[in-house]
């Protein structure tokens, strides 16, 4: 099925303000997401008899940010961090993105981690992906059943692929730069 | 907790055992790996197991964040040590796909050829060390006896065995040889002199017909005739 065709089904169903206006254009289009609908949305692509996206084959997080100033003038993006839900269908083969955008910081304040709702109870392999996005790039999964650390040991400092993380100096007596 | 067994044949043994925490790795034999798994366990009843699955991490992502991108080839083989040219491979290919570019058809073919070796060679050590796994020894020394063969192809091809570093990005960092000698290992398998040079897809030709006929008297056998 092809993109714009599930892009039609989703803002018949969800409307605009759930889905994006249109599909984006490039290599891989992919369909934008309202935070708060993604979990109606993924039940509703995973059940639909059209489409049936019964796999997911990777979510992953990406943190749009300079934190150089001078390139910063350059990098034509508005800061914000991006879950990217890579679908496939294995009964009727196709594959989709879906991907939902959210502030760096929760309320702008630094420090507090943004929530997206967990995915975990539609593609039960979301939970480990979920775990992994949460220790790499700080994303908060809301309803997630045991988000935890998964690759950094569990009283590690910081989320180490947002693009202003700083190496601890330091981390239980050994030193780290 | 005593179970009841009603054949009385079964002595019931009604050993008294505690709780334990066991961890298990990151260095065990069992595991292929670095894998911790924390159990709780009750006698021999494994009631809880939590995997730490992160001291395999080794951080690649963040540090090709400050390389170059054909930097990044060797990191690749380190994803999947066993199967080294077909992660070069999958690197590259998402590379060529975000900045548009077309490789060229020579370069196309050398990739499939070099790519299902290494899934040959890949999958004789995953059956192989399955095997392993349920108790049996011996299918594990044939099948890195195959592998070996490979393995000498890819040294001759890129000069590396294990981490290849050989197609990048665009195609491959260099062409097939035309004429290598022939493995000591497909010499002997052959039943051949030891030192031949023979044109390079002839002898790759010769192993593969070699590894079907060895795979039809395997299914032979199997089916029982």
């Amino acid at each position: 099925m092809d993109i714009n065709e599930i892009h039609a089904i989703l803002l018949e169903e969800f409307g605009e303000a759930a889905v994006g206006a249109a599909p984006h254009d490039c290599i891989d289009p992919w369909i934008q997401v309202a935070a708060e609908s993604i979990v109606d949305v993924a039940t509703f692509v995973r059940d639909d008899e059209r489409m049936r996206f019964d796999h997911l084959n990777d979510l992953c997080g990406c943190d749009y940010f300079e934190p150089d100033e001078k390139k910063a003038k350059k990098f034509d993006h508005e800061p914000h961090v991006e879950v990217v839900y890579h679908l496939s269908s294995m009964s009727l083969i196709h594959r989709m993105k879906l991907k939902v955008s959210v502030p760096r910081w929760k309320d702008n304040a630094e420090g507090s981690l943004p929530e997206v709702p967990s995915v975990s109870s539609v593609w039960a392999i979301a939970d480990w992906h979920e775990r992994e996005c949460y220790d790499l790039v700080g994303i908060h999964f809301t309803g997630h059943p045991n988000l935890r650390r998964i690759l950094c040991p569990e009283d590690w400092e910081g989320h180490a692929l947002r693009k202003d993380y700083e190496m601890p100096l330091d981390y239980h007596g050994i030193r780290n730069r | 907790m005593s179970m009841q067994i009603e054949d009385p044949r079964i002595v019931e043994f009604d050993v008294q055992t505690d709780e334990m925490l066991v961890n298990m790795g990151p260095q065990h034999p069992s595991t292929h790996g670095v894998l911790r798994l924390l159990l709780r366990t009750d006698g021999e009843i494994v009631h809880e197991c939590t995997p730490h699955i992160g001291y395999l991490h080794r951080c690649a992502e963040k540090i090709g964040e400050n390389l170059a991108t054909p930097q990044w080839i060797p990191y690749t083989d380190r994803m999947d040590y066993l199967a080294a040219m077909n992660m070069n491979l999958g690197f590259a290919l998402a590379v060529e796909k975000l900045i548009g570019m077309e490789v060229n058809q020579k370069a196309l073919h050398l990739r499939v050829f070099i790519a299902e070796l290494g899934r040959i060679a890949s999958h004789l050590v995953g059956m192989g060390a399955y095997g392993l796994d349920l108790g049996t020894f011996s299918p594990f020394l044939y099948a890195f006896r195959e592998r070996e063969v490979i393995l000498d192809f890819f040294e001759e091809v890129c000069g590396a065995r294990l981490t290849c570093s050989y197609l990048t990005v665009g195609g491959a960092t260099h062409d097939l040889p035309e004429e290598i000698e022939i493995p000591d290992g497909l010499a002997a398998l052959l039943k051949i002199d030891k030192g031949q040079r023979a044109p390079f897809f002839e002898v790759i030709e010769t192993f593969l017909q070699w590894l079907e006929k060895r795979i039809k008297e395997e299914i032979k056998i199997e089916e029982g005739k």
